[in-house]
């Protein structure tokens, strides 16, 4: 058995040998992280935050941070992105891979690249939306990211194509580490939808992926952001995306957490200008010993925002998932109108829920409401459906499925819930009797 | 808008009116806490052997313990070794055998508090044990109750009376090592009140206790435990008031409750402690560890609990649900206002099967104050068809004030239910504005707005209970309004 | 007597002028409707009236039974026998309406430098008071206005002015919402609170209302001012023409 602290050498070992964007200042920004992780560490728990989530078992790996060189063909990245003809940027293994990739004929205004593709330094964009003080995965993502998607979009330009970061593990390295940075800015006006796909072509394959995104929204800009984690069941994943909105933004935010031995998400905005509006949708689906954590957290700064989350789960079998939701309401921002709620289908014995939906409220004249429940498919519906003829495993299923699908039908795009909706009906948790 | 809210902060500007001290000669011991403390409180009361030794097992814990920190209130570090950890009133004999012989100051006190002692009990059905800082100095109806087998009385008289009842429950809901607070109270409680209803027995009138910090410098550690045997019943009424005193006070109470099969226990607060003055000086520390046990199947333990005092207040009265069938209730009502502070709500762990809860929170912060309700439920792997309702709805009255809603939920059954609702607004200008125009001065519209707003919580309340939380929520609350 | 004079009343809601010089004076036993389209300031004008906040009155007055009522709070202008019937009756969950009324009623007595009614007599007032609006009983002891229907809120506030019996009522689009039965017993209620010492203002989109309860003036509100005024006849041809005839009519025409 290992502590956790022979894990915190082991990535402080790898700091030095990371080369992307080797600038000064970035390198100053990695140094300083890895200082931050140092006096840290990966987060126990006795941390609030980390409250349900043990690290334990990841404390007892050892990642490898050199892939076997792997070649995909078009025709598997074409199967397993979301949706087709869009721009893509597809990383492997940690790798980038230009063939793979779709960025050519991009408008004037929208610059969409690999972090190792850039020729700019971008330091001063670095560590804008995420906090390194605190226990988790943010100084270690900042000490070793290698690659990652780095978006801009210049004022007024309003891309209507959707762009699909696709990230898979193809299974040839076990145990492969991937630190992965992505960065996104929208300036004044500016309109996109990117989806951010993980992906895995082996069911059994194995490794880490830690991700940050950083999102910066400009005044009026809109931001369709899509996650969809689907690594394997085998496999560890971190995640955290983190924005700024100014005045009259609208982040659209939904994360749909499938896979992963241990999955883990932390999404925050910080509204930070009058008018700025949030959604946050959020779908976990969790089978066999999966363990699920969604942590979201939402800053009303400033006068006249709103926010409207909702966050469902489906666990089946052995499964765990933890949602913590914190809405908070600064000081004079007054008009805040937040709501969030979170809803938990349990399928069997043995399968566990977590859940915490906080509010923080230090002004008066708001309008703030939180809702959870945690319950089983209805037997009365289950009765229904089966007088009408269906089979009880038919009849189960469709019950979860309506269930889960419910969020899907927040989403403003027809194309992407149409895709995410057959997804979600290929890995729907089988529901067995309780 | 200015203006409401500066009406507003006008009324909920309040005059703490049990404010008074009673000029009464008191015995204490001097400030300090060490093993002899222990032992001398131990040998005051006269206590067997094995007392004495639970308790210096929990002050050697809590010697090893650290305060906790996770709530939500800030304060300076309290300092254990500048209070006094007994504090009597002067007494000629043994104690009072009847009200004749309870000093006619101490009477007028409650008087002034409005406890409803001797003629005035009866005719009210109250039967008092009133606490008056460390020592139980009047206890009316016990006749009558032993009538019924019903031990209500003193703790301290039945570690000497019922030792056994006390080596039995003690400590059994809530262990020593439980927290911080309940391993001091442990170690160093001064009386409270001990109930025993016997299997079958309903009790016929509501047992009340009140409590009252008086002498300066003095913690309050007092402890209460409740018995309620096979279909027994029984309703308990709490106080509580302390004087205006410019020192922080610590009350740090410990109270039990065990429900036997089908025994049911109502528990009903009005926490009155003085909160400080408007710019948080003085005012009770209320730290208070308060467990429930549904031992028996088809037990019922309800909570209520109408808290507008304290500087402070840290409490989550609590119930777990061990039979099968068992109930749970919580009701709340939290006033805070000025600088006062409240971390407070309730644990329902469920582990019998068919176990239910309800909890029914409502927060009202006015002034610069901080209100949080903190509650878990838990819904362990055995508690088939467990069902939890929750709702939990916080009012806030002026823009410098702050409401938080911290809820854990945790569910290892797939059968159980769950359901939390929360809420947080202003109170609304139409509802003001309407009582207004028929009439209603801005102080009695927004009592009735506050008081609409806790019916839920006040209906649980016995009568005469209702009758003085709805006016102290009106007290509580004044100047705050605009 | 003069039981209300407006004069050159102009008010702002968010430094936007609604009210753009009013003038109008209501006579002890007298009963006006003001008619006009939506926006023309009809809402602005009852809740001045009543001195709701978020209202600037930026030049004017008004003069209650010769007082100015400017400075008054809300509920010193309902102690003096100001009423407003609420378009919107707002929900007050946990206080029942019994417990509202009587407060009102002992609010207004008090004003009066009259005792507060005992509970029997206090029954028995409301009881009599019941039957005018043809309400059950079981209403008293409901949340205020929680779960009524738009006729049951309605018929409430007519309720809440039969035992109030102010000396000024102002009906805010009292028939809105209102089936013609409900609409019926609303007038019935309102016409028996007709008297010589007690004004009404009524405050309608539609003619309808003013064949049950007839007035003694029909003034036009556009804009922010009376453009119009005349007896009952006029609200006739106001729902013959409608109302964008006087979007054509000149400055100043009217009071």
């Amino acid at each position: 058995m290992k502590q956790l602290a022979e894990i915190h050498t082991a990535f402080i070992e790898r700091a030095d040998d990371v080369s992307l964007l080797n600038t000064p200042a970035v390198n100053a920004l990695r140094q300083k992280a890895k200082a931050q992780f140092e006096r840290h560490g990966l987060p126990g728990k006795k941390q609030e935050d980390w409250k349900y989530t043990s690290l334990w078992q990841l404390g007892q790996e050892q990642f490898v941070y050199q892939a076997v060189e792997t070649t995909l063909d078009a025709e598997t990245i074409d199967r397993l992105a979301l949706v087709t003809g869009s721009y893509r940027l597809v990383i492997v293994d940690g790798v980038f891979q230009p063939e793979l990739s779709r960025l050519a004929d991009l408008p004037q205004g929208v610059k969409l690249q690999a972090m190792s593709q850039l020729d700019a330094d971008i330091a001063d964009q670095l560590n804008q939306q995420i906090d390194l003080e605190k226990p988790g995965f943010n100084a270690l993502n900042t000490m070793l990211f290698s690659e990652g998607l780095y978006l801009h979009i210049a004022n007024d330009i309003q891309l209507s194509q959707t762009i699909e970061l696709v990230v898979v593990n193809s299974g040839k390295t076990a145990n492969l580490a991937v630190h992965l940075r992505h960065l996104v800015r929208l300036e004044n006006g500016a309109k996109a939808t990117l989806i951010e796909h993980y992906v895995a072509v082996d069911d059994a394959a194995t490794g880490l992926n830690d991700i940050v995104t950083e999102v910066a929204l400009a005044q009026d800009a809109q931001l369709e952001h899509y996650k969809l984690q689907q690594e394997s069941v085998t496999s560890y994943h971190v995640a955290t995306m983190a924005a700024h909105q100014a005045e009259g933004s609208h982040w659209h935010n939904a994360n749909i957490s499938l896979g992963g031995k241990l999955a883990r998400n932390d999404v925050h905005s910080r509204l930070e200008g009058e008018a700025a509006h949030l959604t946050m949708s959020g779908l976990y689906l969790v089978a066999g010993d999966q363990h699920v954590d969604n942590h979201t957290r939402i800053d009303h700064s400033v006068a006249n925002t709103s926010s409207d989350e909702v966050y469902k789960g489906v666990m089946d079998e052995k499964s765990h998932a933890v949602f913590n939701g914190k809405v908070f309401v600064h000081k004079d921002a007054q008009k805040t109108d937040a709501n969030q709620s979170n809803h938990n289908l349990l399928l069997s014995r043995g399968c566990e829920i977590d859940t915490k939906p906080e509010m923080e409220i230090y002004a008066d004249d708001v309008k703030c409401g939180h809702g959870s429940t945690v319950g089983q498919i209805d037997m009365d519906q289950l009765f229904f459906l089966r007088a009408r003829g269906l089979d009880e495993v038919s009849a189960r299923s469709l019950l979860t499925f309506a269930f889960a699908v419910d969020v899907l039908e927040r989403l403003p795009s027809d194309e992407i819930k149409q895709a995410l909706s057959t997804v979600i009906e290929q890995r729907l948790p089988r529901g067995a009797k309780v | 808008m200015t203006d409401q809210t500066q009406q507003l902060e006008t009324l909920t500007r309040k005059e703490y009116s049990a404010g008074f001290v009673t000029d009464i000669e008191s015995d204490s011991l001097p400030p300090g806490l060490n093993e002899d403390v222990i032992r001398e409180i131990s040998r005051i009361k006269n206590e067997p052997e094995f007392l004495l030794e639970w308790r210096l097992k929990a002050y050697r814990h809590w010697l090893t313990m650290d305060t906790p920190i996770w709530a939500h209130v800030q304060y300076p570090e309290v300092d254990f070794q500048a209070i006094s950890y007994y504090s009597a009133p002067k007494k000629k004999t043994d104690g009072p055998k009847s009200l004749d012989e309870v000093d006619p100051e101490l009477l007028r006190t409650y008087e002034k508090l409005g406890v409803p002692l001797d003629e005035r009990a009866r005719l009210a059905g109250v039967a008092v044990d009133a606490v008056f800082d460390s020592v139980s100095v009047a206890n009316t109806f016990q006749d009558k109750l032993a009538e019924q087998g019903i031990i209500f009385m003193p703790l301290s008289k039945a570690v000497q009376e019922y030792p056994e009842l006390i080596k039995q429950y003690l400590g059994s809901v809530v262990p020593y090592q439980d927290n911080y607070y309940a391993a001091l109270n442990s170690a160093v409680f001064s009386d409270g009140s001990f109930v025993y209803i016997p299997k079958g027995v309903r009790c016929p009138m509501e047992l009340s206790t009140y409590f009252r910090i008086n002498a300066a410098n003095t913690g309050q550690f007092e402890r209460t435990l409740i018995i309620a045997d096979d279909d027994a019943y029984v309703s308990y009424l709490e106080g509580c008031t302390a004087p205006m005193r410019d020192e922080n006070q610590l009350h740090a109470a410990v109270v039990e409750l065990v429900a036997m099969n089908r025994a049911e226990i109502k528990y009903s607060t009005v926490q009155n402690w003085y909160p400080g003055d408007e710019n948080g000086k003085g005012g009770i520390y209320n730290f208070v560890t308060k467990r429930a046990a549904c031992r028996g199947e088809s037990s019922k333990v309800s909570w209520t609990q109408v808290e507008t005092g304290s500087a402070i207040t840290w409490k989550y009265p609590s119930v777990v649900l061990q039979g099968d069938n068992s109930v749970g209730e919580f009701y709340s009502v939290a006033v805070t206002n000025n600088m006062q502070q409240a971390d407070t709500g309730t644990k329902m762990i469920h582990l019998g099967k068919n176990t239910s809860s309800t909890i029914i929170s409502k927060g009202i912060s006015a002034g610069r104050s901080q209100n949080a309700y903190r509650g878990l439920v838990r819904m362990g792997p055995n508690a088939e068809n467990a069902r939890n309702y929750t709702e939990c709805d916080s009012l806030l009255m002026g823009d410098r004030c702050a409401a938080h809603t911290f809820p854990y939920i945790e569910v290892k059954n797939p059968t159980a239910k769950v359901e939390h609702e929360a809420s947080t607004s202003k109170i609304s200008e139409d509802q003001l504005f309407y009582c207004k125009q028929r009439g209603l001065d801005t102080e009695d519209a927004v009592s009735m707005i506050v008081n609409g707003f806790c019916k839920q919580v006040i209906r649980e309340l016995p009568m005469e209970f209702a009758v003085e939380a709805q006016n102290l929520l009106g007290l509580s609350l004044e100047g705050s309004v605009g | 007597m003069k039981m209300l004079e407006i004069k050159n009343l102009h008010a702002t809601i968010d430094g936007k002028e609604i009210l753009k010089g009013i003038d109008l004076t209501v006579n002890a036993g007298e009963v006006h409707a003001i008619m006009g389209p939506n926006g023309a300031g009809k809402s602005t004008l009852s809740n001045v009236l009543a001195g709701r906040d978020g209202y600037e009155i930026t030049q004017g007055e008004i003069l209650y039974k010769g007082e100015n009522l400017i400075d008054l709070e809300p509920e010193e202008r309902a102690q003096r026998g100001v009423f407003l019937a609420f378009q919107y009756p707002v929900e007050i969950p946990g206080v029942s309406n019994i417990y509202l009324l009587k407060a009102a009623l002992n609010a207004v007595r008090k004003y009066q430098g009259l005792d507060e009614l005992d509970a029997i007599d206090f029954l028995t007032l409301v009881r009599s008071k019941m039957e005018l609006v043809k309400m059950d009983e079981q209403f008293l002891h409901r949340s205020v206005n929680e779960g009524f229907s738009g006729g049951e809120k309605k018929r409430n506030e007519i309720l809440q002015m039969a035992l109030l019996e102010p000396a000024l009522a102002i009906l805010d689009e009292t028939d809105s919402g209102l089936d013609i039965d409900a609409l019926r017993i609303v007038s019935e209620g309102v016409n028996a609170l007709r008297d010589t010492d007690r004004s009404m203002i009524m405050i309608t989109h539609y003619q309808r209302l003013l064949d049950y309860i007839v007035p003694d003036y029909v003034h036009v509100l556009s804009n922010g001012r009376i453009v119009k005024s005349g007896d009952k006849d006029l609200a006739k041809e106001l729902e013959r023409s409608g109302y964008s005839w006087i979007h054509d009519a000149p400055e100043g025409v009217g009071a």
